[in-house]
């Protein structure tokens, strides 16, 4: 062969063969997906969450100081957390993820929130309806799991201090276990309205142990008065009865 | 002889080893055939009193579970009719029902049994097991603080899960659960009905369902915080 091509052939016809090779490698490793299911306990203590107030814009800064935690907080109302705020907000209980072929599901038991990460559909932003969770829409990408989110609504804030954001907010995480029981995810918040540069946060997430999912209901405690309250009620009224048939 | 009692030997073994259906997908509420409990429960005597006072004081705004912003438990979240889609996630080892009202989550262990010192919960503790193509759902700790349905902390739902193929189903395919309801406190005998589920995940789509977003929206239309973006 060699003695047939000149040598610079063969050297052009070494760098395809090497390319080719190369580009099939980083597409099996793309698309292989990695298993993140179980249940993930948040590490505040690890994570970095920091927001640098010369990230907001002018009306991010004015809006974050008119923001009262007693009373512009949604969950005060039994309000869900949203996107992105829930993903660093489950650290009283875990997050559990179930992974198929076709979709990522992410349980939070704090506001019965679900959310979805579609494998197969995007969408565009301004496409849908704004969401608490908004649309989330994944693929595997060399051992992680990228998350592009759109669709969100600008009712839900960032963190408990108020940081808010805009509907044009979109969310790009990279989601990958450094380990066995470590997961991470890189989030990068874009908002062309309310901040003035992309933010950059790093979560991690412990693996635990779940033997018993405990269910936890905003409006429970309200109830549980409520059914007491009402259960006194009809006692008495058996007692006051029981007491009127009596000779 | 021997090749006989071999043939049917393997018959009957063929429902045990059949691969288990999948249950996959967003599924709805088919009101046509599903059975609605009678009006009149079959309470036990004490009971019975207790019902007849509480009726005379209750009051639907107040008194039920979903209008006060929580989600429906068992077996009300398995009666339940309305328009709202229900997801099945099915794993080799659990299989989670994602419900879109109220947002309930339920799971079904399919190892093992209940622990004995099962917390009580809305949704009960659910364990599950294959008999040939039909799943079998055994629910207990179902934790009696819900009014919409009377029950005791005894109360033990068993449910048998089928999936109906064929040109008769709508699309082809019908989940049909057979619930049955038994707690001896309560109910002087068991109480059974048939629920039909339509597939549909190309066309149903679970969406967010936040129960105090009425609320929230008059408290929020009013936030002096919200300075527009625009």
């Amino acid at each position: 062969m060699i003695k047939v091509f000149p040598r610079w052939i063969t050297r052009v016809a070494r760098c395809f063969v090497c390319g080719a090779l190369a580009i099939a490698n980083n597409a099996a490793l793309a698309d292989k997906a990695i298993d993140l299911s179980g249940y993930w306990a948040f590490d505040a203590a690890r994570s970095e969450l920091k927001i640098d107030a010369s990230a907001l814009s002018p009306k991010a800064q004015e809006r974050l100081r008119l923001f009262d935690p007693l009373k512009h907080d949604p969950t005060l109302l039994c309000m869900p957390y949203g996107m992105p705020r829930v993903m660093s907000a489950s650290g009283a209980s875990p997050m559990e993820i179930i992974q198929t072929d076709s979709q990522v599901t992410m349980l939070f038991d704090a506001h019965d929130e679900v959310r979805r990460v579609f494998l197969n559909t995007a969408r565009e932003q301004g496409e849908l309806a704004p969401l608490w969770l908004g649309y989330a829409h994944g693929k595997w990408e060399r051992g992680a799991l990228v998350v592009e989110t759109l669709g969100l609504t600008d009712q839900s804030l960032i963190d408990a201090t108020g940081v808010p954001h805009s509907d044009q907010l979109r969310v790009v995480e990279r989601i990958q276990r450094i380990d066995a029981d470590t997961l991470v995810d890189e989030m990068t918040l874009h908002d062309l309205a309310a901040f003035t540069r992309p933010i950059i946060r790093k979560l991690y997430f412990k693996r635990t142990v779940v033997s018993q999912q405990r269910e936890f209901h905003c409006a429970e405690r309200q109830w549980l008065d409520h059914v007491m309250g009402r259960a006194k009620e009809l006692s008495r009224a058996i007692d006051e009865k029981q007491q009127g048939s009596k000779p | 002889m021997k090749m006989r009692t071999l043939c049917l030997g393997l018959l009957f073994c063929v429902p045990l080893f059949a691969a288990p259906p999948d249950f996959s997908g967003v599924w709805m509420p088919e009101t046509k055939r599903t059975e609605r409990l009678p009006r009149s429960l079959p309470y036990t005597a004490s009971v019975q009193a207790e019902v007849d006072l509480a009726r005379k004081t209750y009051d639907e705004h107040l008194d039920d579970d979903g209008r006060n912003c929580l989600p429906y438990g068992m077996p009300q979240a398995m009666l339940g009719t309305a328009a709202y889609p229900l997801e099945i996630i099915q794993k080799a080892d659990r299989i989670t029902m994602l419900f879109e009202l109220h947002m309930g989550v339920r799971r079904i262990y399919l190892n093992g049994t209940a622990p004995i010192d099962a917390m009580p919960t809305r949704m009960g503790y659910s364990v599950g097991h294959w008999e040939g193509t039909t799943l079998v759902v055994e629910t207990t700790a179902i934790s009696p603080q819900s009014t919409g349905f009377r029950r005791s902390a005894r109360m033990r739902i068993v449910e048998r899960f089928e999936i109906l193929t064929g040109p008769q189903e709508p699309k082809g395919k019908t989940l049909r659960v057979q619930i049955t309801i038994d707690d001896p406190t309560t109910y002087s005998k068991p109480l059974t009905v048939m629920k039909y589920h339509t597939f549909g995940t190309d066309e149903f789509k679970m969406g967010e369902y936040f129960c105090s977003e009425d609320l929230w929206q008059q408290v929020y239309s009013g936030n002096e915080s919200r300075i527009p973006w625009r």
